[in-house]
């Protein structure tokens, strides 16, 4: 509780500048496997059949 | 989810105005994310209904958890958290997991150009890599010290702004309107 009242009361709007390189590079190794996998075509179906779900619920 | 004129202006507005005050002051106000976040969430809802409501809050959590690691381990400041979670509840899942991944790609080049700048390029890599290495073996279960900050910071807001720009502006990136 205490841990979530300090995120919303800490506006810093500043990224340190190695971590910030570091998460860019994770990000675009991410980026490069999901589309060499094809991992972004699965995700999308996965979520486009999720949401279909949700529009066409089973009849009970 | 097409990209509607509304997402991107909305998106645009927020963006301009987080930057602004983030170049200024190095905050992003909760007056500005929080209220953008609960529209955004809002609109979606009214507008889409439950899945439009699923969407919205889906691009909300999607987008703060790619920068939440930063947060917790205090280097990125949770104005930029709840800043790329409002930007994420407004263009909804999937961009905004565009919107996460190309910020983070945006303000690592945004990094890389401040070194360069500052004459502190080798400086930076070589704090890069004793940081990933130090995250990766504590992943691993490998203790080690922690490296030391350069305590120098980059505003983040600005990233995002750029990557949602880039993201609402060019169509083949983020979608056709």
């Amino acid at each position: 509780m205490r841990q979530f009242k300090n995120f919303i009361q800490d506006e810093r709007g500043e990224d340190l500048i190695e971590y910030g390189l570091l998460a860019a590079f994770v990000a675009a190794v991410g980026i490069f496997v999901c589309y060499t996998l094809g991992l972004d075509d699965a995700i999308g179906a996965a979520f486009t059949d999720a949401v279909d779900a949700l529009n066409n619920p089973p009849a009970l | 989810m097409q990209l509607t004129h509304w997402m991107a202006g909305g998106a645009v507005i927020l963006c301009s105005v987080a930057t602004w005050w983030d170049l200024r002051h190095r905050r992003i106000p909760n007056a500005l994310t929080i209220p953008a976040l609960v529209a955004a969430l809002c609109v979606h809802g009214a507008v889409g209904a439950g899945q439009g409501l699923l969407l919205s809050a889906c691009g909300a959590v999607v987008a703060g958890a790619l920068v939440l690691p930063g947060y917790a381990f205090r280097s990125t400041g949770a104005g930029d958290v709840k800043l790329l979670m409002a930007v994420g509840a407004i263009l909804t899942f999937p961009l905004a997991l565009k919107a996460g991944l190309a910020a983070l790609i945006a303000g690592g080049l945004i990094g890389l150009g401040v070194s360069v700048r500052d004459g502190r390029f080798r400086d930076t890599i070589r704090r890069t890599a004793a940081l990933g290495r130090w995250l990766f073996g504590r992943a691993a279960g490998a203790p080690e010290p922690k490296p030391e900050s350069s305590n120098r910071h980059i505003p983040f807001g600005v990233a995002i702004a750029v990557a949602t720009l880039a993201l609402v502006l060019v169509p083949q990136i983020g979608g056709s309107r």
